[in-house]
């Protein structure tokens, strides 16, 4: 790996982070996380595996959080 | 405010005395056989920071000592405890249905990075090609280039499906998606009996050593996240 060597608990902090914000049931409460929480989380944790594509995944998910998941 | 963790079967069970965010105690607010595991909050709005986002992972992971566990998405927050009632109430078929799809399981995460991208790029590399002097010699370049790509996914997907294969042997049920980034070959999470973790670990230590070329790295156990389907979609 170039110039990313992950540490463990960076690879850790991301799978807590794709599952706790972008899936789990989603109930009728209100979701209190906003796009750019969600943004402003990714980007802050400079995470080497942040791929546009995730976080284009976590917009929509915070945009539209009543949805089928887990499937 | 009324913060929810999870939705639990076995409500009559204490929960654990650990403490919910803002340190206040996690309770449950029983329906029929399962209950949501919750705590009071004096905030309108949970602030996702990491601190906050662990002490939601380690209530529920606490719940699944004594619980079938159905973890609920970070943040969700409702007005009062009838609110929360009416939810478990109107869904408790499909509550009930996912708590027994994942008793006794637990998740495991996968990331498979490439050790070596460089050998395998799965993008264009524009300084392969010619300097676009002739539109035909350009266009065959790129052809060329792209076929040339086309391969080497194959062969990414193909050793996609050689690592995932095993583990999903020791799985109930998977998910999977290959190539998120060019270096992030698999990610995947798979649903494991509790019993099964140690064999999973096991294989994924020997897949390492059978394929220098990648890094598998395995994280959890979690609560079942990626494997509840459960929505207000109706």
């Amino acid at each position: 790996m170039s110039q990313s060597v992950l540490k463990e608990k960076e690879v850790t902090l991301l799978d807590l982070l794709d599952r706790i914000l972008d899936k789990g049931v989603v109930l009728r409460g209100d979701i209190t996380i906003s796009v750019v929480d969600v943004d402003l989380i990714y980007v802050g944790l400079k995470l080497l595996l942040t791929s546009v594509e995730t976080v284009e995944r976590m917009r929509v998910a915070a945009q539209s959080p009543v949805r089928m998941e887990g499937r | 405010m009324i913060y929810v963790y999870a939705i639990i079967d076995r409500p009559t069970i204490p929960v654990p005395d650990i403490p919910g965010l803002e340190g206040t105690a996690l309770d449950t607010l029983p329906y029929r056989d399962i209950g949501a595991v919750v705590s009071l909050s004096t905030m309108s709005k949970v602030p996702p920071i990491e601190a906050n986002l662990w002490q939601h992972e380690t209530a529920v992971e606490a719940l699944m000592t004594d619980h079938s566990v159905l973890p609920v998405r970070f943040g969700t927050m409702f007005p009062d405890e009838a609110a929360v009632q009416a939810e478990l109430s109107t869904h408790y078929t499909e509550f009930t249905a996912g708590l027994k799809r994942v008793r006794g399981y637990v998740e495991l995460g996968l990331r498979v990075l490439w050790d070596n991208d460089s050998d395998l790029p799965l993008t264009p590399d524009q300084q392969l090609l010619p300097s676009p002097g002739s539109g035909r010699a350009y266009m065959l370049a790129r052809l060329e280039e792209e076929c040339k790509l086309q391969v080497r996914r194959e062969r990414a997907n193909a050793l996609a499906e050689d690592i995932h294969t095993p583990l999903a042997r020791l799985a109930a049920e998977t998910t999977r998606q290959t190539l998120i980034t060019p270096r992030l070959l698999l990610t995947a999470a798979y649903l494991v009996k509790r019993e099964q973790v140690a064999a999973f670990r096991q294989e994924v230590e020997m897949l390492n050593s059978t394929y220098p070329r990648v890094r598998l790295l395995c994280t959890g156990p979690w609560p079942p996240f990626s494997f509840v389907a459960v929505t207000d979609e109706q």
